[in-house]
């Protein structure tokens, strides 16, 4: 314990916690237990209690007497805080190959190293029995234009050891990119149909479904799940943007219209899908330097591939 | 490719529409004039630290003698510079 301040309250209470930390892990619905301020009407108080972390808080009347917190131990007042079920925060395993995969895992053309899946979309003007397609970058689905339609695509994507045995789609169609810096690309985008609606499921890991489309303006803080670096946020820093990219062989592409935000990327996060933090989709992340983050408005994407989310 | 009809621009929010041309335009004419130097990589319409319009030029490396040749001004709006080393498709 010498890794925290502790004053003679606290000491006695760790005390009590000691002798009684097995006795309250037994009870259901305990996850932990912990020294720290009592809760009063919502507002932490400055009264050192012992506090009970429940993944739960339940009705009383259906626990038996013996299962209950109790209020006070060896005179120590106790606290119940609900928290939910607690899980060990490893690394995001985003690069695995998973069925169904949610959007923000590692997918690829067979010929690509590996991207992100951003969502699950459908024909604007699709009729029952609809396409389900993944949505994701032309550099990612269609190798920059390189393949051909019906091409193979693999989740996990190559670099991360998917193969023919990892096929969950074909590709569909692309907006090609113009490998010039005169160019007006406003997208890097493109769709691969899905085999069996069971392989994908389409929500985005961490975040869940997208709630429609939203709008950005500068300064507002946006999320994404992805492949490399799993979870982010980063900040817009400027819209409207003319940015040269480079595609490494295919050479560099100037994009117009582009939402610039801070760092919340690495390669292989292309193709996440970007959204603000009410949940609605407002990009597709597609390139990036060591400190910026560069993304598609998701309506351009959206008309483009004359999609919407399914 | 086929230009898209809703960009990005329609949907920030401005205090009116006369506003949102007049920085629009800068943007565009500055992105013309300012991608030509070299080290320059992008220009996009940001906010500084007033919170008012600004044009903001993306640069792949720090360097005094690009930022000299950018100005602190262009067609009414404040110029920021901001290095943001190089960009590439992830």
């Amino acid at each position: 314990m010498e890794n925290f301040k502790m004053d003679e309250e606290l000491e006695a209470l760790s005390a009590v916690q000691e002798s009684k930390q097995e006795e309250l892990m037994d009870l259901p619905n305990v996850v932990g237990v912990g020294l720290g301020h009592k809760v009063k009407n919502g507002k932490e108080s400055s009264e050192k209690t012992l506090l009970v972390f429940l993944e739960q808080k339940v009705e009383k009347e259906s626990l038996k007497k013996s299962e209950i917190v109790p209020a006070t131990i060896d005179k120590v007042k106790t606290d119940v805080v609900e928290i939910g079920p607690v899980y060990a925060q490893t690394d995001p395993v985003l690069n695995n190959r998973l069925r169904p995969f949610p959007a923000g895992f590692s997918i690829a053309h067979y010929r690509v190293t590996a991207g992100t899946a951003a969502a699950l979309t459908v024909d604007r003007s699709a009729t029952a029995p609809a396409k389900y397609y993944v949505l994701s970058n032309c550099h990612v689905l269609a190798n920059s234009g390189a393949a051909s339609i019906n091409d193979a695509v693999y989740q996990p994507g190559p670099f991360d050891g998917g193969t023919s045995a990892d096929k969950v789609g074909r590709l569909s169609r692309f907006v090609p990119i113009v490998f010039s810096a005169t160019a007006n690309n406003q997208v890097d985008c493109a769709i691969a149909e899905i085999d069996f609606l069971e392989y994908f499921g389409g929500e985005i890991h961490g975040i869940g479904y997208p709630k429609g489309m939203g709008t950005v303006g500068v300064g507002g803080q946006l999320q994404k799940s992805g492949r490399t670096t799993g979870y982010t946020r980063g900040k817009v820093i400027a819209v409207n943007a003319t940015i040269n990219v480079g595609f490494g062989s295919f050479g560099v592409a100037r994009f117009v219209n582009q939402i610039v935000t801070s760092g919340m990327s690495a390669g292989g996060d292309s193709g996440s899908l970007v959204l603000d933090m009410n949940g609605k989709a407002v990009g597709l992340l597609f390139a990036g330097s060591t400190s910026a983050t560069i993304i598609n408005p998701i309506s351009a994407v959206m008309n483009a591939l004359n999609i919407d989310f399914a | 490719m086929a230009i898209l009809g809703s960009s990005l621009a329609c949907q920030v929010n401005h205090k009116n529409n006369t506003d949102m041309k007049k920085i629009e335009a800068a943007v565009t004419a500055a992105s013309t004039e300012f991608m030509k130097i070299k080290g320059v990589q992008g220009v996009g319409q940001g906010k500084n630290k007033k919170d008012e319009d600004c044009i903001v030029v993306f640069t792949s490396a720090d360097s005094a003698s690009l930022a000299k040749r950018i100005p602190d001004a262009y067609q009414g709006f404040g110029v920021v510079v901001q290095n943001i080393g190089e960009v590439e498709a992830q």
